[in-house]
Order: structure tokens, then sequence, then C-alpha cells
């Protein structure tokens, strides 16, 4: 059982975590999810590495 | 301006949503690796006629269930060994899944010359189990402080984490090796010696 539940945690653990990076940088939150859900950290890496854009203008 | 009000209020709710999202799969993860919850593996190297090992000394009996961990010593060369968890015995055979290949062994019960009911010569296995924990937790470490500085500028949330995981790395990997290293002593030290012969015990299969 370990060996589907722990995978799935980390990817969910990474996947989190990117996403909420990518909120913070303002990029595509659900896009980032699911980069590091399936990618892991590696997302996390690469998304690090992005400039900060602009937050969004509000009406 | 309500309208702008709104997005700011959903992005911090969003946020938070995904705060507690990765908090979660982090204690799922914890509780996991550190076996506070733990799976029931149904074993698919059971063997239909392998049983539990019984030792016999005088009037004495010691049932020794499948899935123990054990060590047996060679008669003749008592510096041979066979360590893992026993599967069972069958046809004069005892078969013990090996730690290190995870494959399943078998030894003759007549050459076997001591029996360890207990987890023994596993300083290793611990050691590097140490280390991971300490691993984990000094990226945990590092993740928390990582958000602590991203929440104010990315920048600051990079080199709190890289700096956070580097000093929690020097002090927790080290320390979670000792702490691994004795936990295996330990066990060792607990480990029950069943001397196999004439005058000591007699392995027998029922």
């Amino acid at each position: 059982m370990n060996f589907i539940i722990l995978p799935l945690l980390y990817a969910f653990f990474f996947a989190f975590l990117t996403a909420y990076i990518a909120s913070k940088k303002n990029y595509k939150t659900r896009s980032w999810f699911w980069l590091g859900f399936l990618l892991g950290f590696i997302a996390t890496g690469i998304l690090l590495f992005q400039p900060t854009k602009p937050a969004p203008e509000t009406p | 301006m309500p309208s702008a009000t709104m997005i700011g209020e959903s992005q911090i709710n969003n946020q938070k949503t995904l705060l507690v999202g990765w908090l979660i799969a982090a204690i799922g993860i914890g509780l996991i690796e550190t076996n506070v919850i733990q799976f029931h593996n149904e074993s698919i190297l059971a063997q239909h006629d392998a049983k539990d090992l019984v030792l016999v000394k005088n009037s004495e009996r010691k049932i020794i269930i499948a899935g123990s961990h054990v060590l047996i010593t060679n008669t003749f060369d008592p510096e041979t060994y066979l360590a893992g968890t026993l599967v069972g015995i069958n046809n004069g055979n005892i078969i013990i899944k090996d730690y290190r290949s995870g494959e399943s062994k078998s030894a003759v019960v007549r050459d076997i010359g001591s029996l360890f009911y207990g987890e023994r010569k596993r300083y290793k296995h611990y050691t590097l189990k140490g280390a991971g924990y300490g691993l984990k937790c000094s990226l945990l470490y590092g993740g928390a402080w990582f958000l602590l500085g991203a929440s104010e500028n990315m920048n600051y949330g990079m080199v709190f984490g890289a700096m956070a995981t580097g000093c929690g790395a020097a002090v927790m990997i080290p320390s979670g090796s000792l702490f691994g290293y004795l936990n295996g002593l330990k066990k060792d030290k607990n480990a029950i010696e069943y001397v196999i012969g004439k005058n000591g015990w007699t392995i027998v299969q029922e």
C-alpha cells in the first residue's frame, strides 16, 4: 500500500508547493499545480528561476 | 471598488487553500515515513507449505512466527550468516527473506549454529534511515523558512530557504545518522540468541 500512497503524497506535496509559488509569482496556479504533481521538485525548481510577473490589473 | 476587493480576497483564499493542502501532504508524508501510520502488506512471497518456526529445548517451547526478524549463522562457519524476515520452515529448510537482496533464501536446518530472534547487524540500514530523516527534516525546515521569506519577497524566500536547508542539513543529517546507528545498536543488543545443537535448542517443524 505504501508504494502507492507515499508517491501520491509526495506528488501532492510538490503540486501544492509549486501552485503556491506560482500564485505568489502571478503564474497560472492550475497549470503549475499539475506540473508540480507530474514533475515534482523539478517543476518547483523551474518555477523558482522564473521572474515574478506583474500583478494583473483589476478594473 | 468592491470587485477589486473580491479578486484580492479570492487570491488570498486560494493561497491559503494551497498552503493547507501542502501542510496536509507534508503531515501525511511525515506520519507514513515515521511509521506512525502503517499499512498492512499482504506478502506475495508467502509460501503455502511454509510454517512458523518452533524451537524446543527440554520441555520449553518457543514459536517464532513468520514475518519475524531473524538471523541464522552456519555451524561450520559462524561468520557466515543470513539475516532477514522469516518466511517459514519447509521440508527441513528455513526460508528467510534477505534484507539486502529482498529475495527469499533457504538454509538447511541441520547446518544452523545459532538463531537470533530480533534485528541484528542492521546498523547500516538504521544509520541510512536516520540520515534520510535528517535530510527530510532539513528540507522541511528550509521549506518553512522559504515560505516565511516568500511571503515578503520571493528573493528573500529563496535565500532564506537555501540557507536554512544548508544549515539544517549540516546539523540534522549527522545527528539523524547517529540516532539511527544507536537505534540499530539497541536492536542488535535486544536480539535473543538460541544456540542450536545437541545441548541447545532444536528446530522442529509442526
